[in-house]
C-alpha cells in the first residue's frame, strides 16, 4: 500500500546499537519498577478502604479516613500504575518502530522524577486533607497537576522527536495512539485545570468530560497503542487488520470525547448534553469492537501456542474486558438504566472492570511479553501464571460484587425502602470485593516479584571483546 | 489532492497537530463553551456567606464527604424522598459544587431539613454507629475532645456527648471541636424543600 521510497533519515541516522538496548532496558525498567511501587501502594490504599466499609471502626486515624484515601488510591492506581507503567511501555514500542535510540535518555529520566515528584506530593497533600474537593482523578492542587503534566509533555515531546528522526519507514498504528495520547492529556489538564471552573455549575460540566476522557483519550490510546504492538510481536505474526486500527484510532477520538456527561444524566445540565453523551456512548462501540476483535482475530489460530504463554491470556483477558465493559459502560448511560444503576456501587464495578480488567490486564501481559525481551531476562523462569489467576480471579470477584450489589442497591431505593436498607444489603458484598481486593493485592506482589526477575542480566566478563552483530532485520 | 491515509503513516507531527484540533474543536463543543455559558447565566448571588458554614463546608470538601454523598436531586421518582430535584442555580456559589457521582450513603442536597437535630448530627459525627447502627460511615473522633464526665459543662448551649459504651468508656463524654461545630453548621444549611 504504501511505496517504499527510501527515508532520507535512514541513510544519516545509524540504527539502533547493543548500547542503545541496554540504555532503553533502563530507561523501561525504571518506568516499569515505579508503576509496580504505585501499584503495591495503590493496592494497599484500597484494600484500607474496602475494609474500612466491612469494619468501620477498625482504623479511626485521620490520615486513613476513607474519605481521604480514596483519592489516594485513585491516583496511585491511574496515575503511578498505569500512566507511568504505559509510558514506559511506549518508550519501548516507540525505540522498537524507530528502530533508533530514543531522542534523549535523560529527558526520560527527568519525566520519570516528575512523575514520581508529583505523585509523592499528591500523596502528602491529600493525607493531609489539601484537595479540590470530590472531583474525581483531578483532587490534586493545581501545582501538583503541573508537575505531573510537565513530565507527561516531556515524555511526549521526546517521543515525537524520536519517531520524527526515526530510522524505519513508515509510522506504526502503534505510534499513531502513543502520539495522541501524549497530546491529548496536556490539553485535558489544562481544561480540567482551568481556575475560572473552580466553581460554579462549569465545573459540573468539565468534571463530568475529564474523568471520563482521562480514561478515553490517556489510558485508552496508551493501553491499545502498546498492545497493537505487543500482540503481534508476541505471537510472532501480523496483526489480523491494519485497516481496523485506522478505523479504531479515529473513531475512538471522534466519539470518546462527547460522552463524559453520562456521569451526570437527570442532573440539571442541559439535556441535549446528555442526550449527544448516550448517543455517542453507542457510537463507541465502533473503535472498540475494532480494537477488541483485531486482538481477538490476530490470537485465532494461534491458541495452541497461546496456551504455553500465559503472558498472552493476559492479553486476551484485556481483550475481551475492552469489548464487555465497554458494552456495559454504553447500556449504563441510557436514561432508563440510570435510574437503577445510577450512583450505586455498579459504577465502582464498571471502573475497576475499565481499569483493571481492560487497561491493567492487557499491560501486565504488554511487560511480561516485552521486558524480558529487551533486558535479556528471557530464560529466567516467572511465576506469571500465579500472577493471571490471581489477578483474573480476584478481578471476578471484584466486579461481579459490585455488580450485584449496585443492582441490589437500585432496586432498594425504586421500592421506596429506607436508605438504611441498601446498606445492609451491600454488607455481604463489601465483603466479597474485600476478599477480591486481596487476591489482587496478592497478585501484585508476585508481579513485583516478576519483575525483579526479569532485571537486565549482567554482562559476561570475557577477555576478547566480541565482534559486534549487526542487528537482525525486523 | 494531499494523499491523508499516506501522511498519517509518514508523519506523526500531522498525527499531533490534527489530534490536537479534533480533540480541541469537540472540547470546546461539549465542555468549554457549555460551561462557560451556563456560568455566564447563573450569576453569582450576593449572599453574605457565614463565616463558620464556610470553614464547615470545607471540611466536607477536605474529609472527601462528596464521595460518599451526592448532593443532587434528580427529577424521577427515585429521589421523592430527598426533595426538590436540583437546579442550575443551586449550583452557583459552589466552590467546587458538590453534586457527586455516589451515593454509598444518602443524597445530603436537603439534610438540614431531613435532620435538624444538632445532637444527633454532632453524635453521629462522632460515630456513627451511636445513632444508626448499621451505619458504614466513617467517625470522626478527632473532632471531639473526651473529658471525664465530671468535668463536664453544664448549661443549655453545651454540647456533651454521652453516646456510652462501646463507643466511649464508661464515665468519659465528647466534647464537639469548632471543627465539628462548623461541619454541623454547614449540613444544618443544606436545604432544597
Amino acid at each position: 500500500m504504501f511505496s517504499a521510497t527510501t527515508n532520507m533519515n535512514q541513510a544519516r541516522r545509524p540504527a539502533a546499537s547493543a548500547d542503545d538496548d541496554r540504555a532503553t532496558a533502563g530507561v523501561v525498567y525504571g518506568y516499569t519498577w515505579s508503576a509496580a511501587i504505585w501499584l503495591l501502594i495503590g493496592s494497599a490504599y484500597g484494600m484500607i478502604a474496602a475494609i474500612e466499609l466491612v469494619w468501620p471502626d477498625l482504623l479511626p486515624y485521620e490520615w486513613l479516613s476513607f474519605g481521604r484515601i480514596r483519592p489516594i488510591h485513585t491516583a496511585s492506581v491511574l496515575f503511578g500504575w498505569l500512566s507511568i507503567g504505559l509510558t514506559g511501555i511506549a518508550y519501548l514500542v516507540v525505540y522498537r518502530t524507530a528502530r533508533r535510540a530514543l531522542f534523549s535518555v535523560a529527558l526520560a529520566e527527568i519525566g520519570l522524577g516528575l512523575l514520581n515528584l508529583a505523585l509523592i506530593a499528591g500523596l502528602i497533600t491529600l493525607t493531609i486533607g489539601m484537595t479540590r474537593g470530590p472531583v474525581e482523578y483531578r483532587e490534586w492542587m493545581t501545582p501538583i497537576a503541573a508537575v505531573f503534566a510537565a513530565g507527561s509533555l516531556l515524555n511526549g515531546f521526546n517521543i515525537l522527536v524520536t519517531l520524527v528522526w526515526r530510522h524505519s519507514d513508515e509510522l506504526y498504528i502503534a505510534d499513531w495512539f502513543i502520539l495522541g495520547a501524549f497530546v491529548w492529556l496536556p490539553i485535558l489538564y489544562v481544561i480540567g485545570y482551568l481556575p475560572q471552573f473552580d466553581r460554579g455549575i462549569g465545573n459540573v460540566v468539565i468534571q463530568g468530560y475529564y474523568m471520563h476522557v482521562v480514561l478515553g483519550l490517556w489510558f485508552t490510546p496508551l493501553v491499545l497503542g502498546i498492545t497493537y504492538w505487543a500482540l503481534p510481536r508476541m505471537l510472532a505474526k501480523p496483526i489480523y487488520s491494519y485497516a481496523l486500527g485506522v478505523l479504531a484510532f479515529w473513531s475512538n477520538l471522534v466519539f470518546y470525547p462527547l460522552i463524559g456527561a453520562h456521569h451526570f444524566v437527570f442532573s440539571p445540565l442541559p439535556w441535549w448534553l446528555q442526550t449527544t453523551a448516550i448517543a455517542t456512548g453507542i457510537g463507541m462501540m465502533i473503535p472498540v469492537v475494532a480494537s477488541s476483535g483485531n486482538f481477538l482475530l490476530t490470537m485465532n489460530g494461534s491458541w495452541r501456542m497461546i496456551r504455553r504463554e500465559p503472558a498472552v491470556w493476559f492479553i486476551a483477558v484485556g481483550a475481551a474486558c475492552y469489548l464487555l465493559v465497554s458494552l456495559q459502560g454504553s447500556l449504563q448511560s441510557f436514561r432508563s438504566a440510570n435510574v437503577l444503576l445510577h450512583f450505586t456501587n455498579h459504577t465502582v464495578g464498571h471502573a475497576h472492570f475499565a481499569a483493571y480488567g481492560f487497561v491493567s490486564f492487557l499491560l501486565f501481559g504488554a511487560i511480561y511479553g516485552l521486558v524480558p525481551r529487551i533486558t535479556g531476562a528471557l530464560d529466567r523462569t516467572l511465576h506469571v501464571r500465579l500472577h493471571f489467576w490471581l489477578a483474573l480471579v480476584g478481578m471476578a470477584l471484584y466486579v461481579v460484587a459490585m455488580v450485584v450489589s449496585g443492582v441490589l442497591q437500585g432496586l432498594i431505593w425504586m421500592d421506596g425502602r429506607p436508605f438504611i436498607d441498601s446498606v445492609i444489603a451491600n454488607k455481604p458484598w463489601y465483603m466479597l470485593r474485600a476478599g477480591g481486593g486481596g487476591l489482587m493485592t496478592l497478585g501484585h506482589v508476585v508481579f513485583a516479584w516478576n519483575l525483579w526477575l526479569m532485571r537486565s542480566q549482567p554482562r559476561r566478563r570475557t577477555f576478547a571483546v566480541p565482534a559486534p552483530v549487526p542487528e537482525p532485520a525486523r | 489532492m494531499i494523499d491523508l491515509n499516506a501522511l498519517f503513516h509518514r508523519s506523526p507531527v500531522a498525527i499531533v497537530v490534527i489530534g490536537a484540533a479534533v480533540f480541541g474543536v469537540l472540547s470546546f463543543l461539549v465542555a468549554l463553551r457549555p460551561a462557560i455559558e451556563l456560568d455566564a447565566s447563573t450569576p453569582l448571588s450576593l449572599r453574605a456567606q457565614d463565616v463558620a458554614v464556610a470553614r464547615g463546608r470545607a471540611l466536607y470538601v477536605a474529609e472527601g464527604c462528596g464521595y460518599c454523598h451526592s448532593q443532587l436531586v434528580r427529577p424521577i421518582f427515585v429521589d421523592a424522598a430527598y426533595g426538590r430535584p436540583s437546579e442550575i442555580t443551586d449550583y452557583a456559589d459552589a466552590a467546587p459544587p458538590l453534586a457527586g457521582t455516589e451515593r454509598t450513603g444518602p443524597d445530603l442536597a436537603n439534610a438540614g431539613v431531613r435532620q435538624p437535630s444538632v445532637m444527633w448530627n454532632l453524635l453521629h459525627l462522632f460515630n456513627p454507629r451511636s445513632m444508626v447502627p448499621d451505619s458504614v460511615m466513617p467517625g470522626f473522633p478527632w473532632y471531639f475532645e473526651i473529658i471525664d464526665r465530671a468535668q463536664a459543662p453544664t448549661g443549655p448551649n453545651a454540647y456533651v456527648l454521652a453516646p456510652g459504651e462501646p463507643f466511649l468508656p464508661r464515665g468519659k463524654v465528647a466534647l464537639p471541636r469548632r471543627e465539628a461545630l462548623d461541619l454541623v453548621d454547614y449540613l444544618q444549611t443544606l436545604k432544597q424543600e
